[in-house]
């Protein structure tokens, strides 16, 4: 890994992109992701999700410092940084435009820890691109407490950023200033900060034997160091939530599975929602008809009920309830494939591969997979019948979407003389299919009986058409 | 040679021509009606257990009116068990269609399953057969060996009818014929909407 941020150039294949290059792209990204949420989505339908919820106006006359303890008045929930404090902003500010600013913020603090990370242009401007093309937080329609939610994964991707400094071996004073800030704004993100100890926590033996076998003790000693810390500050923030804001209990939605009292049921729910949650993220960059089932959503559901004849009419309801849950068989695939291409890249660190990529792949592949452990704690619910609620995988997000910008990496290394041909074409099948998942997450949602979703693309050709 | 000028517009130029065509892409493959075909599950299946529902309160009302005991209906819905050895459409709203399979040539038309009536006590077999096309349709209720035990043409055009058999203590079934109206050659139209047939053990009451 190398800080390329100082060469002030960058190659894609034979051709080099300077800053300006780079600012005008952002600019344009960003200008685009604003159009879509402001036009093609109606980003201004969105209200202000405490004034929903009821919360009475006394709760903004409160001290500073007590928005950053679980919220009582709210579920107990501990999310200051980024809930909490768009629900302050929006006290001022029209929810669209906190939801505009942290997609944004999102987007430039994605592409610039990418690049720092590993000098790559092109895996740096693919992960920006992604964060606008990827709809993880498209719930924020339907429930609108999720309009700073890109802040929270800022807050993530920051803290990947310090962290690899400490792991490097940076211990200058900033170093730990930057690692110490970026910790706090994350760990008072959301609670489902948890889910990346747990990958931490998993990934932490396999990076650690395959760094000493390598001889690179003191990488090795500095990361386990890290996993060290992030417990401990784990196991403190636990008793800290469970004591100010325990939330759980039976019937509530943060309901856990340990309350089943047996461990058949812990297990098989517990299961059902790491390989489902894995892929409801990962099925953000697929096409809908690899997704779920195709024919529901183009034939719809009394189509497919009207064609079984009336055979065996009193469980009917079992073949129409086989489309909706047809897309874990591709959640069992793509976990599948996932959990090989986890052994894959860790061999290669083993061996001694040292390339950023392998370590992005290991940790990627990591997150996708087990991204949402500690949420899957939560006992299933009807709502995780169909793969769309993104933003509570936001830990699979981030993976999902390392691991598709390290292919377009891979596919521009693979003939530089093309290389501006191939991300073209990458980007171009990712823009297609965010917009195709946009209206594909609007069928399942639909489904589900849990709210609207817009539908941009719709939208879009309804604009054009009054233009002309 | 450099064919592109990647210093300031490169990048840029890659991802409007990604959002053109990705975009046009979209547009093209997503269908207008994605999302108004939509239905909550909660709706769909609502109405499939409504529809069962109303099936079995119909024949649980034939049941408890006779007394007796139902051999099957098509008031179930399951078509594909009543008539044996061909598939038959489902009506869009009740009962189903015959039509004239491809390995038709003359006789019956479909027969259903066997039943065990009990010997000297009447049965029941209640129909509602549409004639399509203007074919003459023929009901009979044989027995296992061959034999008739009753035999009448379709008549009244889906008006309700009651066919009252004594039961033999063997096998019997019904069988639907075509009389007339159809060329022989000429097999895969609809003949007949059956919209009930029933057949049931008439009780002592």
């Amino acid at each position: 890994m190398n800080l390329s941020m100082q060469k002030h150039h960058w190659p894609i294949g034979p051709y080099q992109v300077r800053l300006p290059g780079i600012v005008l792209f952002l600019a344009m990204l960003l200008g685009v992701n604003c159009f879509n949420i402001v036009v093609l989505e109606n980003g201004f339908s969105i209200t202000d999700h405490f004034t929903n919820l009821g919360i009475s106006k006394d709760y903004y006359a409160k001290s500073w410092w007590e928005y950053l303890l679980p919220q009582r008045e709210v579920y107990g929930t501990w999310a200051s940084t980024s809930v909490v404090l768009g629900a302050l902003v929006q006290q001022v500010l029209h929810p669209a435009i906190v939801l505009i600013f942290s997609q944004s913020v999102l987007i430039v603090v994605g592409f610039v820890v990418a690049l720092r990370m590993s000098g790559s242009i092109v895996f740096a401007a693919t992960v920006a691109l992604l964060f606008f093309t990827v709809p993880f937080n498209y719930h924020v329609y339907s429930v609108h407490g999720t309009t700073a939610h890109g802040l929270l994964m800022s807050y993530f991707l920051l803290f990947i950023d310090a962290s690899i400094a400490l792991i490097r071996g940076h211990t200058r004073r900033r170093d730990f200033v930057y690692f110490g800030i970026a910790t706090v704004l994350f760990v008072l993100g959301y609670e489902t900060w948890i889910d990346v100890v747990v990958v931490m926590v998993l990934v932490a033996l396999p990076v650690w034997m395959a760094l000493r076998r390598n001889v690179d003790y003191e990488t090795a000693a500095r990361f386990m160091r890290l996993v060290g810390f992030i417990i401990g500050l784990t196991v403190v923030y636990v008793i800290a939530k469970v004591s100010w804001g325990f939330g759980s209990g039976a019937g509530t939605e943060t309901d856990l599975v340990f309350f089943y009292g047996f461990l058949s049921p812990i297990w098989d729910d517990y299961v059902t929602k790491v390989i489902a949650f894995s892929f409801t993220a990962a099925s953000l960059v697929l096409p809908p008809e690899l997704v779920s089932s195709s024919s529901l959503m183009r034939m719809g559901p009394d189509w497919l009920v009207a064609q079984q004849h009336g055979y065996h009419p009193q469980m009917q309801f079992l073949t129409y309830a086989n489309h909706i849950f047809l897309w874990r068989f591709y959640a069992g695939i793509v976990f599948a494939l996932l959990l090989v291409l986890a052994v894959y890249a860790w061999l290669k660190a083993w061996e001694g591969r040292t390339d950023w990529r392998i370590w992005v792949m290991l940790f990627c592949v990591a997150m996708v997979l087990f991204g949402a452990s500690t949420h899957s704690l939560v006992k299933y619910r009807p709502m995780h019948s169909m793969p769309y609620l993104g933003y509570q995988v936001w830990v699979n997000v981030i993976g999902t979407v390392g691991l598709v910008a390290l292919a377009v990496d891979w596919l521009v290394g693979l003939r530089k003389k093309a290389a501006l041909a191939f991300v073209a074409i990458a980007w171009t099948y990712l823009i297609w299919i965010g917009f195709s998942v946009r209206s594909a997450l609007g069928i399942y949602v639909a489904t589900m009986q849990m709210g609207t979703y817009p539908n941009p693309i719709r939208n879009l050709v309804a604009l054009i058409a009054q233009l002309f | 040679m450099r064919l592109v000028r990647t210093d300031v517009l490169g990048l840029g130029a890659v991802f409007a021509v990604a959002l053109v065509v990705g975009t046009t892409l979209a547009i093209m493959t997503v269908p207008d009606n994605f999302q108004s075909i939509q239905r909550p599950s909660r709706a769909v299946i609502k109405d499939i257990l409504a529809d069962w529902d109303r099936r079995e309160a119909e024949m649980v009302a034939l049941q408890n009116l006779q007394a007796g005991r139902i051999y099957y209906s098509t008031l179930s819905g399951n078509v594909e068990a009543l008539v044996v050895g061909v598939s038959m459409p489902r009506h869009p709203s009740r009962g189903f269609f015959v039509e004239l399979s491809g390995a038709w040539s003359s006789g019956a038309l479909w027969r259903s399953p066997s039943f065990i009536p009990e010997a000297g006590r009447p049965f029941e077999v209640r129909h509602q057969i549409t004639a399509l096309d203007d074919v003459s349709l023929q009901i009979r209720v044989k027995d296992d060996a061959g034999g008739v035990l009753f035999q009448t043409d379709i008549e009244g055009q889906g008006r309700e009818q009651r066919i009252e058999v004594i039961g033999t203590g063997e096998k019997a079934y019904v069988e639907l014929l075509l009389n007339s109206g159809v060329e022989a050659e000429a097999p895969g139209g609809r003949v007949a909407w059956v919209e009930q047939l029933s057949v049931f053990a008439e009780g002592t009451q």
